[in-house]
């Protein structure tokens, strides 16, 4: 019986099944047995043979021009299958390659059904275990790293010349300025929505003019700061992991400690102080450009004038306002600095290290924002 | 070694820019044989065999593969073309998310239809040729130098290629592991008649397994010198060739002029 041609089945390789007998069955293998015939083979040869349920099986294998492996895994295949039913098989007319191939190749591999591609799933207790253990390892590390920090800013105020200055400006340029643009349109627009939609309810009162008041101190009391933090954890925090784990996959960093240099005051330290320079600066970039949104929504459609938008923001938001929101967005530009630059040195292994350190770094940083914020909010409700 | 020419480089020309590169390459490499491409460093080695896997195009001449011309292939033909060769990289180019079984498992999950159990045994018996029993599941960061290279080489081996191209097999690794990356070659070579390219300039490795060499030159961008490695070693007149294969410095090829 010879098999028809189908998709699937390479044009030189084929094989052809003999009855010979009362339970005994010939079986000609032709043809390169490589990766192309595998798949055919194990699917048609194997129902074709199943079908005859055969006691013997005479495989020849003289018409191969090529044994491969691959070949051999479907004879391995064969005499599996015909052993659940105490079938036997031979084998004849194998060329030396052949023959080398079936010693060489473990039979008993085909009989294992052991995986290597899904590994057993670790129970819950075992998970949560290993969850506990990497957290407070995690935790460990990060209130290393932020004493290292501190120390590397003691080293750094009593030996000002050793800072790398032109490290510090490019940070700066890269944290700051090239953050100003997307910086200033989301603010604009946060404004104008906050302005539109607050202008909903107000105008039921006739209260237009407290637009005004409410986008200020929304913006520069809460939302300026916060606005900016996700936006430079999302843009520099996660570069900084990134280039971090870079470096110390690459064994950068490892170099640098060889050279004796303190990796943290090279790499990290110019980082912090970059972005609690730049943070408040953009803070109060993205105040203003709130403002400015909530200004073309009052003066296009609530009928406000300029001067009377402008004197109401002024008397919503007092100096003490903006200096909270200096401090807050220092201190989010520390955060975001301090847990980029740890997801960065906590790196390692290949490629896919760099990209987890890089989502850590923005998901922690967001994290840790809001909960600086919450309590931040706190303090300012005690304090007054 | 067989005597048909499964690769064939014609009249090749390389440029970065317009910095040539090499310049009127021109070779075969036979069916089963293990050829080495040798020269100083920056002499085009790693550009050649960019042309010759078809990573890069030349700005000039050709490369055919098995009858196919790999220089501007359509998909389907360089597809073809990809399915006969493997590449062991430099940097071995494992990937790093994956296990080894599963770096191995690969191409033949790719490529086949074979049952999950076949691919099992199949990566387990690579492996096992590489002497990377029991490292199933380990990641290449877990692994030393030698047992990525080794690990590369179950891998680029996963579908039994008819050429293999290695880019600087030896770099990194310590004696021993050198000679058991030789002896792979060897026997890879022998067993499965792979036809293997070397590019390197380990002189131990190239004495130790190439059948025959090429040896190309950063000045004239051309092959210098082509034949067996002893043979080259013992007997080339060229002065820079017999400085390659002895390891003179200038000072030491004047002495022994």
């Amino acid at each position: 019986m010879k098999t028809e041609n189908s998709t699937g089945q390479p044009e030189d390789s084929d094989y052809t099944l003999m009855p010979t007998g009362e339970g005994t069955l010939s079986l000609h293998l032709s043809g390169c047995m490589d990766y192309r015939c595998a798949g055919f083979m194990f699917k048609r040869l194997l129902a074709d043979v199943e079908k005859h349920h055969p006691s013997f099986l005479s495989i020849d294998l003289s018409g191969v021009a090529t044994m491969e492996d691959f070949g051999i895994a479907v004879i391995f295949a064969l005499k599996r299958m015909m052993s659940t039913w105490d079938g036997h098989i031979e084998i004849t007319g194998a060329d030396s390659q052949a023959k080398e191939l079936l010693e060489m190749l473990p039979s008993e591999h085909f009989d294992d059904s052991a995986s290597f591609f899904k590994q057993e799933p670790l129970g819950l207790v075992v998970r949560l275990g290993g969850a506990s253990i990497k957290a407070a390892n995690d935790v460990k590390f990060m209130v290393s790293f932020a004493g290292s920090l501190f120390l590397a800013c003691m080293h750094a105020f009593r030996h000002p010349g050793r800072l790398r200055w032109g490290d510090m400006i490019s940070s700066m340029e890269r944290v700051g300025v090239d953050a100003v643009p997307i910086i200033a349109l989301i603010s604009f627009l946060m404004g104008l929505i906050m302005a539109f939609m607050s202008s909903v309810q107000l105008r039921e009162f006739g209260a237009n003019i407290y637009v005004a008041s409410l986008v200020a101190l929304a913006m520069v009391r809460e939302l300026g700061p916060i606005i900016t933090g996700i936006i430079v954890a999302g843009r520099s925090g996660s570069a900084f992991a990134a280039e971090i784990a870079t470096m110390e996959i690459s064994e950068e960093v490892d170099a640098l400690h060889v050279m004796g240099m303190n990796p943290i005051l090279f790499l990290a330290f110019p980082k912090l102080i970059a972005s609690v320079i730049v943070l408040p600066i953009l803070t109060l970039l993205s105040d203003l450009f709130a403002i400015a949104g909530g200004l073309l929504v009052g003066v296009s459609m609530l009928n406000l004038t300029l001067s009377a938008y402008v004197d109401q923001t002024l008397r919503a938001v007092t100096l003490y306002d903006v200096g909270w929101g200096f401090i807050k967005s220092a201190v989010f530009a520390a955060l975001i600095s301090w847990i980029g630059c740890i997801r960065g040195f906590q790196a390692h292994g290949g490629a896919e290290a760099v990209g987890t350190a890089t989502t850590s770094s923005v998901v922690t940083s967001i994290f840790l924002i809001i909960l600086a914020d919450s309590i931040f909010a706190i303090i300012r409700t005690y304090w007054g | 070694m067989g005597t048909k020419a499964i690769i064939q480089v014609r009249d090749l020309q390389a440029k970065y820019g317009d910095k040539l590169i090499l310049d009127r390459i021109h070779f075969n490499v036979y069916e089963r044989e293990i050829l080495a491409i040798l020269g100083e460093t920056g002499c085009g080695k790693s550009t050649l065999m960019k042309n010759m896997i078809g990573l890069v195009e030349p700005t000039r001449g050709e490369v055919i593969i098995d009858g196919d011309r790999i220089t501007g292939a359509g998909d389907e033909t360089y597809g073809r073309i990809l399915r006969k060769m493997g590449v062991l990289f430099q940097n071995n180019a494992l990937l790093s998310s994956l296990t080894l079984a599963e770096n191995v498992a690969l191409p033949m999950q790719e490529y086949t239809e074979l049952p999950k159990q076949a691919v099992n045994a199949l990566v387990r018996f690579k492996l096992g040729m590489m002497k990377l029993d029991g490292y199933e599941h380990f990641f290449p960061s877990e692994l030393s130098g030698g047992m990525k290279k080794r690990a590369a080489l179950a891998r680029a081996m996963a579908l039994n290629p008819r050429i293999l191209f290695f880019d600087e097999p030896s770099a990194g690794l310590d004696p021993i592991s050198s000679a058991e990356l030789d002896f792979l070659i060897d026997y890879l070579n022998r067993t499965f008649g792979t036809t293997m390219v070397l590019v390197t300039h380990e002189l131990q490795s190239i004495l130790r397994v190439a059948h025959r060499v090429i040896m190309l030159d950063k000045q004239t961008k051309g092959i210098i010198a082509e034949g067996d490695p002893h043979d080259l070693k013992a007997h080339s007149q060229d002065p820079f060739v017999r400085r390659f294969f002895n390891r003179w410095t200038e000072a030491d090829a004047q002495r022994h002029r």
